[in-house]
Order: C-alpha cells, then sequence, then structure tokens
C-alpha cells in the first residue's frame, strides 16, 4: 500500500496553517468542478461558450444607447463605450465569484453530505470560471479600442494587481456570507440586492466626477468603486492613482482572511446543516 | 498508532442540537440529540467489520465521521491510508456530464490523479457494460446503468479502506450479486472494510461485527449474540435474507408466508466443492428447498424455472417428467432436492425462480390431473447463481461463448490419414 498517511480525526478544527495545506491537497478539484460547471453550463447550447460574450455585450449596449446616446454623459478622454465595458469587466468578474461563490455550497450540498473535501475548493472553483469568462470577455475589448483609436497604458502590467484586488473584494465577501448564510440562509437573499444596486455606488457606467466633491469620499470607502476605477487606471491611465487604493487592498485582504479563519472553524458543521 | 492497525476510534461521540426542541413526557425540553456515544473500537489492517442496527442507531454518523465529512463532538478517531466512502453509490455524478466525464469526476473527487483514472479506465467501463452509451450524459441512463457505472469506479480504483453505507439495498438482484463478489474479492486483497447495514445477509462474511444501538455499542464481535437479538427484534415477519458466497448461493426466510398453505424456510443452490471454489459447470449442483406445510390434504410440489437475466425462461424442470413418486399431503417439514446436471451451464448468469403448486385432493383414486391445480406461490428471482465454464484442464469463461446452455453432448473424432 502505497499511500499510508494517518489521517487524525477529533473534534477541534484544524489548524489555520492545515486549513491552506488541505486546500493545496485537494487543488486538483478546483479545476475538476470549474471545468464541470463549464461543461455543465454550457451543454446542450449551440453557441457555448459564445453567451459568455453576450451578456456584457447586451449591457453595453443598453448602457451606451441610454447614458452615451440619449444622455450624453461625458467621459473624458475615453469614447463611452470603451469607459463602459472597461468597467463591467471587473463588476461582473466581482458579480460572478460573489454570486456562484455563495450559492456554491447549496449546490454541492448533496455532495458535502457524502464525501470530504476541503469547502473552500468550491468558491476557488468559481473564480476560476469567472477568471475564463473575464478572459473571453477581454476579448470584446479589442475590437472597441480599435474602433475607437484608444491605446493601452504601459500601466497595464499593474493589471494582474488590480485583479487580485478585485478577487479579494469577491471572496471577501462570499467567505463571509458562507459562515453566516449555512445555518440560516437569510443573508442569500441579501446577493442579488447587493448585486443589483451595488452597480449604482461604482462608477461602471457613470464617470466619479458626476458627484458633488464634497460627496466623492463615498466612492473612496466602496472597495469596488476603487477596483473599477484602477482597472481604467490599469488600462488607459485614465484617471489619477490613488493611494488609498493599497490602503483600502490590505485591509480587504485581511477581511478575506479573517473570513476564511472563520470558515475554517464552522467548515465541519457545514455538512450537519446545509 | 501501530502499524497492524487501520483504524482506532476512541471515545466517539456525537451530538446534533435539534432544530425544534422535543418536549418529553416528564416535561424536560431536550435541545440535542447524541447520535453517537463514547463508542471506541478498533480495526486492524485487512479485517472487515459489519456494523449493524436499527435505524438511528448511528450507524450512518459513524460512517460519517470516519469519511472525515462531520466532526465528532468529542473523540478521536485515527485511519490509516486512502479511504473510500461509500456512503452513497453515485455521489459525486452530474447528470449531465456523459459516464465518461463522470468517471474521471468521481475518481479525482475521490483524491485519484488523471492518469490513475486513465489507466483503469478500459477496466471500468468494460465492468459496468455500458461501452455504448459512455458518452450519453448519465440523466438519460437507466437506474440500473447508472448505479453499474458508479460501482464500477469504486470497485477499479484502488483504496485501503472501504466505508460502505446499505450498499447492496440499493439495486436489483444481480447488482446485490456482483457487489458481494466484489466484496469477497476486496477481503481476498486484504482490504479493510467497514459495512453498515440494517440487513445481516449484506454483512454475513465480516470477520467481526458490532450491533449499535441508540449510539452506543450494545455488543461486539459476538455473532451468535448479534444475529439472534438483531433478527428478532429488527427482522420480525416476511424476512428474506440472501446471502452469496463463491459456491452457495441460498436465500433463508425466516417465517415467509405464503397464503397460508406453506411457510418457506430456506432455498439454497449448492456445489460439492471446497469452500470458496466458484460454481463450476462441469460439477452437479444440488438445490434445497424447505419448507413447511400448513394445511393437509394438499399435493405441494416445485416446478422450477431457470431465467437469464433479462427474463428470458431457458428452461424449466418439475419432477413428475423425470420420476413418478407419491408426494405426501400431510403438514410438516418438506425437503425436495433437485440435482442439475453437469455440463449444462454458460459461463453467465442465471436467476432461478420457483412456481409452488397445490393440487387438492378430492378423490384418491382420480388420476392427478383430474384434480385441481392451483398455483399457490411464484417465487421470482429467488437465487442468482454464475457458474465458471470448466472442463477438467481449463477454464472457458474468458471466452464467452454464446449460447445460454453449453451443454456436453458426446463428440467423437475420427481421423483418417491423406495417401497422397
Amino acid at each position: 500500500m502505497q499511500n499510508e498517511e494517518v489521517h487524525i480525526m477529533t473534534s477541534a478544527p484544524d489548524k489555520f496553517g492545515t486549513y491552506f495545506r488541505n486546500i493545496w491537497k485537494h487543488r486538483s478539484l478546483i479545476f475538476v468542478f470549474a471545468k464541470r460547471d463549464l461543461k455543465v453550463k454550457y451543454s446542450q447550447t449551440a453557441i457555448g461558450l459564445g453567451w459568455t460574450l453576450l451578456q456584457p455585450l447586451t449591457a453595453l449596449f443598453i448602457f451606451t444607447f441610454f447614458f452615451g446616446f440619449l444622455l450624453s454623459w461625458e467621459t473624458e478622454g475615453i469614447a463611452y463605450p470603451v469607459y463602459v465595458l472597461s468597467g463591467l469587466l471587473g463588476w461582473n468578474f466581482f458579480s460572478y465569484i460573489v454570486n456562484s461563490g455563495t450559492f456554491g455550497l447549496q449546490e454541492s450540498s448533496q455532495l458535502i453530505k457524502k464525501i470530504y473535501f476541503p469547502k473552500s475548493v468550491i468558491p476557488l472553483s468559481k473564480l476560476l470560471i469567472a477568471l475564463v469568462e473575464l478572459g473571453i470577455s477581454l476579448l470584446l475589448l479589442i475590437p472597441l479600442l480599435l474602433y475607437f483609436g484608444q491605446t493601452v497604458s504601459w500601466k497595464v502590467i499593474f493589471l494582474p494587481l488590480v485583479l487580485s484586488y478585485n478577487t479579494v473584494c469577491a471572496l471577501c465577501i462570499v467567505f463571509w456570507i458562507s459562515v453566516f448564510s449555512y445555518k440560516k440562509r437569510d443573508l442569500l437573499h441579501l446577493i442579488p440586492f447587493l448585486l443589483y444596486f451595488g452597480i449604482w455606488f461604482s462608477p461602471v457606467f457613470f464617470s466619479s466626477d458626476i458627484l458633488p466633491p464634497q460627496y466623492a469620499f463615498v466612492l473612496d470607502l466602496n472597495p469596488m468603486a476603487n477596483v473599477i476605477q484602477a482597472w481604467r487606471w490599469s488600462l488607459f491611465d485614465f484617471g489619477e492613482f490613488k493611494w488609498i487604493w493599497v490602503a483600502n487592498f490590505f485591509i480587504v485582504v485581511a477581511a478575506l482572511l479573517s473570513g476564511m479563519y472563520v470558515y475554517n472553524r464552522k467548515e465541519s458543521e457545514f455538512s450537519d446543516r446545509i | 498508532m501501530s502499524p497492524e492497525i487501520a483504524i482506532k476510534i476512541e471515545h466517539l461521540s456525537k451530538v446534533y442540537s435539534l432544530r425544534h426542541p422535543q418536549k418529553k413526557e416528564d416535561g424536560t425540553v431536550v435541545h440535542e440529540h447524541w447520535a453517537l456515544k463514547d463508542v471506541s473500537f478498533e480495526v486492524k489492517k485487512g479485517e472487515s467489520v459489519g456494523i449493524i442496527g436499527p435505524n438511528g442507531s448511528g450507524k450512518s454518523t459513524l460512517l460519517k465521521i470516519l469519511a472525515g465529512i462531520t466532526k465528532p463532538t468529542s473523540g478521536k478517531v485515527a485511519i490509516r491510508g486512502k479511504v473510500a466512502s461509500i456512503l452513497d453509490i453515485g455521489a459525486g455524478f452530474h447528470p449531465e456530464l456523459s459516464g465518461r466525464e463522470n468517471i474521471f469526476l468521481n475518481g479525482q473527487i475521490h483524491g485519484f490523479s488523471k492518469k490513475e483514472i486513465s489507466e483503469k479506465y478500459e477496466a471500468i467501463v468494460t465492468f459496468s457494460g455500458i461501452e455504448k452509451f459512455i458518452d450519453e450524459p448519465v440523466k438519460n441512463y437507466s437506474n440500473g446503468m447508472y448505479l453499474r457505472l458508479a460501482f464500477s469506479i469504486m470497485a477499479h480504483l484502488d483504496f485501503d479502506v472501504y466505508l460502505l453505507d446499505e450498499v447492496l439495498s440499493v439495486g436489483d438482484i444481480e447488482f446485490a450479486y456482483n457487489i458481494s463478489k466484489k466484496i469477497d474479492q476486496l477481503k481476498k486483497e486484504k482490504k479493510t472494510l467497514i459495512i453498515v447495514s440494517h440487513n445481516l445477509a449484506e454483512i454475513q462474511n465480516s470477520d467481526y461485527f458490532i450491533l449499535m444501538q441508540n449510539g452506543r455499542i450494545k455488543s461486539i464481535n459476538n455473532k451468535a449474540n448479534i444475529l439472534l437479538d438483531y433478527s428478532e427484534k429488527a427482522f420480525g415477519k416476511n424476512s428474506v435474507e440472501h446471502i452469496y458466497s463463491s459456491n452457495c448461493s441460498r436465500t433463508d426466510f425466516s417465517h415467509y408466508k405464503t397464503n397460508d398453505t406453506i411457510v418457506l424456510k430456506k432455498i439454497e443452490l449448492l456445489q460439492a466443492s471446497d469452500r470458496n471454489e466458484n460454481f463450476k459447470s462441469n460439477k452437479e449442483f444440488v438445490l434445497n428447498i424447505e419448507f413447511n406445510q400448513v394445511d393437509s390434504n394438499q399435493e405441494i410440489y416445485p416446478i422450477l424455472n431457470i431465467k437469464d437475466l433479462d427474463n428470458n425462461t431457458i428452461l424449466s424442470s418439475a419432477y413428475f417428467i423425470s420420476k413418478q413418486m407419491e408426494i405426501q399431503s400431510e403438514q410438516g417439514n418438506y425437503k425436495w432436492t433437485c440435482i442439475f446436471p453437469a455440463n449444462l451451464f454458460n459461463a453467465q448468469s442465471y436467476k432461478i425462480c420457483l412456481i409452488f403448486i397445490k393440487s387438492a385432493i378430492n378423490d384418491r383414486n382420480l388420476l392427478s390431473l383430474k384434480n385441481e391445480i392451483e398455483k399457490i406461490c411464484v417465487l421470482n428471482d429467488v437465487l442468482i447463481f454464475k457458474p465458471e465454464l470448466i472442463n477438467s484442464d481449463y477454464d472457458y469463461s474468458e471466452l464467452s461463448l454464446p449460447g445460454n446452455l453449453f451443454i456436453g453432448f458426446e463428440w467423437d473424432l475420427e481421423y483418417t490419414k491423406l495417401t497422397t
């Protein structure tokens, strides 16, 4: 017998280090689940992954038509469709992870009750799917950039950092909601609200300077507003770099780690309760 | 933990808090339920343990803790090696994915690498017998195909410890037969098995038994006591047990009453051979049928049908064709014996079905045909067996020769050398 490892199980929750080691040990499951979900999502569809393009595309048309064309909102320096799409990329990425990540536990409840695996691989697999879909949506940006003659800034090298910021924001919400929603599902009902109204508090389709200057700080408090501004800053050198993004990033990372810490302590109850 | 111990359980308890507190008769309110209370035992490598007990006795909770799905409230478990938790056959299958995709998905969920699964892939598909549909989504599978595939995956991947929860009760008789064969094989391979069931037959061949009741171990390793204890409490009447080992196929009926006419006791198929040898086509089979006749003045006799797994009748037999004999008609214990000749069966699965006929004796002087004949009981699929197609030197089973029977006709050869 090759695998002679001894597993010890007691009432004590795993140490935080073991928690991460366990996720690492089961990392292949992240890919397996992501692949499964992608296959299932696009099985029995004619255009498959093409649907991933359609969602930002429709949003792009609607926003451009109403705000760009009918209301002729100004977005200085950038063509309005490019402005909206660059905002949507970050927002959709966030919204997919939050939505599918928080409902993922319920979705996999049958599996959770029958086989052991670290539950954290579920939101992480959703992150992987979000990355795939983001990659596809980025293809949409290219013809737009060519058409409007928009150049990409050298600051695009910071995009991975912006993406991590974006990811941490989303996962932080997923982990905290999960630890509170596996017993009582009320918080899950909050998710659609958060995602419907959140977009209005983030400069996805409006420019941040339509707010009166004395209220501009409100946007600074919203991590997703920062993320979306950071996206545009990195892609097009649009707006100014703000140190508050860095401060905010560390706060969100701390929130994510504490969320994972609580998640680890509660994880073994999931199978009894969901 | 010493290296020969596979599982060590110390003072294991598990409490569930109730969502709706229950009021007891004496007025106290109960907020929690002790699913397990101070359970301790050890399992050595290569041992098989049968855990039995009524519903709600804590068997499944124990398995869930061993599988790591839930944590104990107190106590400690140590398990050595890779654990297969087969708490539900087909858990982790996704209906939208094809059989092929599900093989890989399931294997990977159980901790195997893609490469390890690829190596077993052919064997899994062949064993499941659904090559033709392997690229169809499993939602289009019949229940039987689904179970066969799921079981085939678990049977071919290589674990150290197997946790099985009521696996024999999910499928049809053929499925149960395949699983019990597989369990026998795992035992021969010296795998550690924990089998949970509320059906005694399922755990028959375990090395030792644990009887659980109300979250506690009630008795351990005392087969006779456990069987007695359990069969009285949990079974009661109308219980039927299927028992399969390699050269004996038996169904025990404890008080299975049919039409107030007979009480079936036991139906078994045997072959004179060493234990742990498979049924062989080149030997005689002995079918024993035991029952008690309850009322008198009836002649009761069985008619035998042997069917294939698709329910086509292959042959029938009854005593009156081969022999004229007087049948008793009074109350009492009856044991019929039927010998199947050697060199008759092919290497495939057969089901034994029995029809019990009664003819009332109205007038001894009349021919029995004129008496009223009535079917009193039809036992479908009472036994299943699969012989090896064999002669004294060689096993021909692998040839998969066609035909429902493989009969030893007389063959002769005359040879003359060609003269040029």
